[in-house]
């Protein structure tokens, strides 16, 4: 019988393993999208607010000298003698943030959290390269941020994945996900969509660190991964006396498992979901609580679509 | 029901059950269980206990149940029963009767009625004292058994060990049992504290009696206010025969002819057809098919056996021989379905008679059979009784010592210990005899007259065959190891050798003075007696075979005489001895058939007047210890179930 709480399948070790080949077929044809319209800084798939040069007409402004001659709109110089040019939504490429948290409480869950998150990552990560988005991706724990920056293009889908595979939780320590998020920030290029993957098992609003992603213009989506364990531990086994020992510091709490316990604790975490919620709507994001043992495919199609983050 | 250990389990409890919930409160020991976070686990933990402090011992199942199994074990410790009846501490006296009639295997099973007073005696015990695992709850019990005379088979203690242990020992008897010597040991010892247990006697001991009824002397007891429950056994219809007696005599006139006689009895209301066989030194010489007539009972209601008695066709047999007649077939008491006698070898009795010349004793002396009789003065026995002298008759003779034989002495001063001389009485007439004495077995001289008898006084060693107006005219006794009668008056003196009594009584006399027949020397006696016996003066001790093939070495007395009793086994003695003049003697003792025989047990006891009820017996306490631990041990096999589904 498997131990409670561990996932007894291996760690996967290939590309392969994160996508599989369902997962792969699914994928094709879809595109990250955002919420926003957002600048890039290469031309990319994305319309962007920033008027430029792209097709789609957007607005008029008075010709200044030195600017380009061909964009001048000759209709209107016609009709009011005075000389506009052509304003248009340019066409800006997107930049993807992927934020996995990778501390130890993360490493439990069966299936568990950190292989669930690293598939997603590697999933939305696999779409924006293939959308020619710029992409990053960094994992937070203790010991500091792991940080893959600005991989562009379909040919850097292996590079990431490797990434990805090579990526090992990592240790505790205080509230690691807004120190890490706090670092992460500033170094952060354009603006576009940012995804946390974590399961905001912290103590601390996680509103501050949020803000820090959110309130730069990025359309964020917070991917709330809990395990099926952790969402209805009475009905996975777990019961009687015990002492609970905290994956991340250590610490133990002895607690006698109960019909009322396993209420009250159901009920501190619906709290925790439910702030990490306002936090990111306040933040103007999107949150979803997703149990790891979800079907990605499903969870792609679904809900990710319906958020607007997958078109 | 009772609790023989109720403080023992209650401290257990009080001990135990804290321990218990301390264990759950304190969770020395839990299962370490990773988790995320512990955060949710604490804050629900507090809010819980804010709540409810006692949570966790709260819809527990497993500790329900641990309680559950250690309040059985506790229930287990205090060792409850159901028992019949009450009657703890205090002093209380066991009677067991042990007669021949608890032989009677009439109980379940063929269990005779000793097993099942035994068995009910145990289970006065466990009432009594319940021998709980940790301490007993008092009380002091005596175990008395009953036969002819009383034994303390245990006196006063506490020891249920000591107890069950003596009631091991017991043995049952051929004996009849009586009541009255068993009252008096209880009161005896329930007066007089035992010097190991110096404890002051309060109020009389409780009386428990073991018994079928049976008991020979109800009528002659008082209970004196001492409380007497009585646990009958046997059945009330149980019906018996039996072989009363056997009685066998040599023809006077040819002494190599054995007569032989038996009484058989009936207590069942029906007649009953039996086969009676009767054999002679082991080998059957006889059978015949007879018919004992039904019981009846008479005006006062007491059943009266049916009786057939049987005379067997006289057989030739010289020498001592062993005489067995049996009743041929079963029944519940087959103890008394046969019965022995021995008929000595016809050896003369070698008598010396001291007379001056007299002529009526001498003439009497001279046709009695089996008598060699030499006749002289008292010069005879100036220097002592010649040796071989079995009998010596001492006619009007002055003698002043008591010679050293047995003696028939007629009207003249004995110098006994037991006799004080007082003159000569007027002439008087023979008003009583005692019919029981086997001297007087041929009759009682009555409104006889005799001239001038002495007067004299005599102790209880004493027995008065013949008593006059005056005082004793005749009398038996036994002293320095030889017996004694004595004639107060001169025959030749009275109208008694005109009677046939005069004849049978010197016959009588002779045979009981030399220990010959019956009444005489140890050719057969009532088991329960002692046994007496003449050997050769050169012997020292004797080998003694009991029926049962016991064998053990005895000394003779001074005199040459060997007794040992109380005999409480019935059938044939052996007694052999070495010495100068080796030789050997059976003896025959018999079963006290006719109080014995009677085995329907009583409604109830009449003792001194009261009737006792025969209350229910051989219901032993039903202990419920085993259907704790067993109950225990189901409800922790519930919980390790339960925890097994937990943790599995």
């Amino acid at each position: 019988m498997p131990e409670f709480g561990v996932d007894p399948a291996p760690a996967p070790r290939s590309i392969e393993d994160l996508l599989g080949p369902s997962l792969l077929a699914a994928m094709d044809g879809l595109e990250i999208t955002s919420r926003k319209v957002l600048a890039g800084k290469l031309h990319g798939e994305r319309r962007s607010r920033r008027r430029g040069f792209s097709i789609d007409f957007a607005d008029h402004r008075p010709y200044v000298a030195g600017d380009d001659l061909r964009y001048v709109d000759w209709n209107v110089y016609a009709r009011l003698d005075a000389l506009f040019l052509k304003l248009y939504l340019d066409e800006e490429d997107l930049s993807v943030l992927l934020v996995l948290d990778a501390t130890p409480s993360m490493n439990w869950g069966d299936p568990s959290k950190w292989t669930f998150a690293r598939r997603i990552a590697m999933t939305i990560g696999s779409i924006a390269l293939a959308s020619r988005h710029r992409l990053s991706v960094a994992t937070i724990d203790g010991g500091g941020v792991q940080h893959l920056r600005d991989l562009r293009g379909r040919g850097r889908t292996a590079e990431f994945g490797r990434w990805l595979l090579d990526r090992e939780i990592g240790p505790a320590a205080g509230d690691v996900l807004e120190q890490g998020i706090r670092t992460l920030a500033p170094t952060r290029r354009g603006r576009g969509v940012a995804g946390v993957l974590s399961d905001f098992l912290a103590a601390s609003d996680p509103l501050p660190s949020l803000q820090l992603l959110g309130g730069g213009g990025d359309d964020l989506h917070c991917l709330q991964i809990l395990s099926p364990q952790e969402l209805d531990p009475g009905s996975a086994g777990l019961v009687g006396d015990l002492r609970l020992e905290d994956s991340e510091d250590g610490s133990t709490r002895e607690v006698t498992v109960t019909p009322a316990l396993l209420a009250a604790y159901r009920t501190k975490l619906d709290t925790q979901v439910r702030q990490v919620r306002d936090a990111a709507r306040r933040c103007g994001g999107v949150h979803l609580a997703v149990s790891s043992d979800s079907d990605i495919e499903e969870l792609l199609l679904g809900q990710l679509r319906r958020e607007g983050l997958i078109q | 029901m009772s609790w023989l250990s109720p403080w023992t389990a209650f401290w257990l409890l009080v001990i135990l059950v804290p321990l218990l919930l301390l264990l759950y409160i304190l969770r020395l020991r839990r299962a370490r269980q990773v988790v995320p976070s512990t955060l949710f686990w604490n804050e629900a933990a507090e809010d819980i206990q804010a709540n409810t402090p006692f949570q966790r011992l709260r819809r527990n199942l497993l500790l329900l149940l641990q309680l559950i199994a250690l309040l059985m074990l506790a229930c287990a410790v205090a060792q409850p029963r159901f028992e019949s009846a009450a009657g703890r501490g205090g002093r209380t006296v066991l009677l067991i009767d042990r007669s021949a009639s608890m032989q009677a295997n009439d109980g379940d099973g063929g269990r005779t009625r000793f097993e099942a007073a035994i068995d009910a005696a145990r289970g006065a015990i466990d009432r009594l004292h319940p021998g709980g695992w940790f301490g007993d709850a008092g009380g002091q019990t005596m175990i008395v058994s009953l036969g002819e005379t009383a034994d303390v088979a245990q006196p006063f203690t506490g020891s249920r060990r000591a107890l069950l242990l003596a009631l091991d020992r017991l043995e049952v008897t051929d004996t009849a049992a009586r009541l009255k010597p068993g009252l008096a040991l209880a009161r005896v010892w329930s007066s007089e504290p035992d010097p190991d247990n110096p404890r002051k006697a309060g109020a009389p001991a409780r009386l428990e009696l073991f018994s079928d009824g049976g008991l020979v002397d109800l009528d002659e007891v008082s209970l004196r206010e001492a409380p007497l429950m009585f646990h009958g056994v046997g059945q009330a219809d149980s019906t018996n025969r039996s072989v009363q007696s056997v009685m066998s005599e040599r023809v006077p006139d040819d002494p190599d002819q054995v007569q032989i006689f038996a009484s058989l009895w009936n207590w069942s209301a029906e007649p009953s057809e039996e086969r009676v066989q009767m054999s002679i030194d082991g080998i059957a010489v006889h059978v015949e098919d007879v018919t004992i007539p039904g019981a009846v009972l008479d005006e006062s209601g007491v059943i009266d056996a049916g009786r057939r008695d049987v005379v067997f066709t006289p057989v030739t047999r010289p020498g001592e021989s062993l005489i067995e007649v049996r009743l041929v077939g079963d029944d519940v008491f087959p103890a008394d379905d046969v019965a022995w006698d021995v008929v000595p070898a016809p050896d003369a009795v070698k008598v010396l008679l001291i007379t001056d010349d007299r002529v009526l004793m001498r003439r009497a002396l001279s046709v009695l059979p089996g008598l060699d009789v030499s006749i002289g003065g008292v010069e005879a026995i100036a220097g002592g009784v010649p040796e071989g002298v079995d009998l010596l008759v001492l006619d009007q003779i002055t003698s002043e010592t008591l010679p050293g034989v047995a003696t028939l002495s007629i009207d003249m001063e004995l110098p006994s210990t037991h006799l004080r001389w007082s003159g000569r009485r007027a002439a008087e007439s023979i008003l009583v005899g005692d019919p029981r004495h086997p001297v007087l077995r041929g009759g009682s001289p009555r409104d006889l007259w005799a001239q001038s008898p002495q007067g004299v006084q005599i102790d209880s060693v004493v027995r008065a065959l013949l008593s006059g107006e005056g005082g004793p005219l005749a009398m038996a006794w036994e002293e320095s190891g030889h017996r004694r009668v004595h004639l107060c008056f001169d025959p030749a003196s009275s109208t008694w050798p005109w009677d046939p009594t005069f004849m049978t009584f010197l016959m009588d006399a002779t045979d009981w003075l030399t220990r010959r027949g019956l009444g005489g020397d140890a050719a057969s006696t009532d088991a329960g007696g002692t046994v007496s016996l003449s050997v050769p003066r050169d012997v020292s001790e004797v080998t003694i075979l009991s029926p049962s093939g016991e064998r053990r070495t005895w000394p003779t007395r001074v005199g040459g005489r060997v007794s040992w009793g109380p005999v409480i086994e019935s059938g044939p003695w052996l007694v052999q001895w070495q010495g100068g003049t080796p030789g050997r003697r059976l003896i025959s003792v018999r079963l006290p058939a006719e109080t014995e025989g009677h085995l329907a047990l009583p409604e109830a006891l009449t003792i001194g007047g009261e009737q006792i009820q025969t209350n229910a017996s051989g219901t032993r306490p039903m202990p419920l210890w085993p259907w704790a631990i067993a109950a225990a041990l189901l409800v922790l096999l519930v919980e390790w179930a339960v925890y097994c589904r937990r943790i599995g």
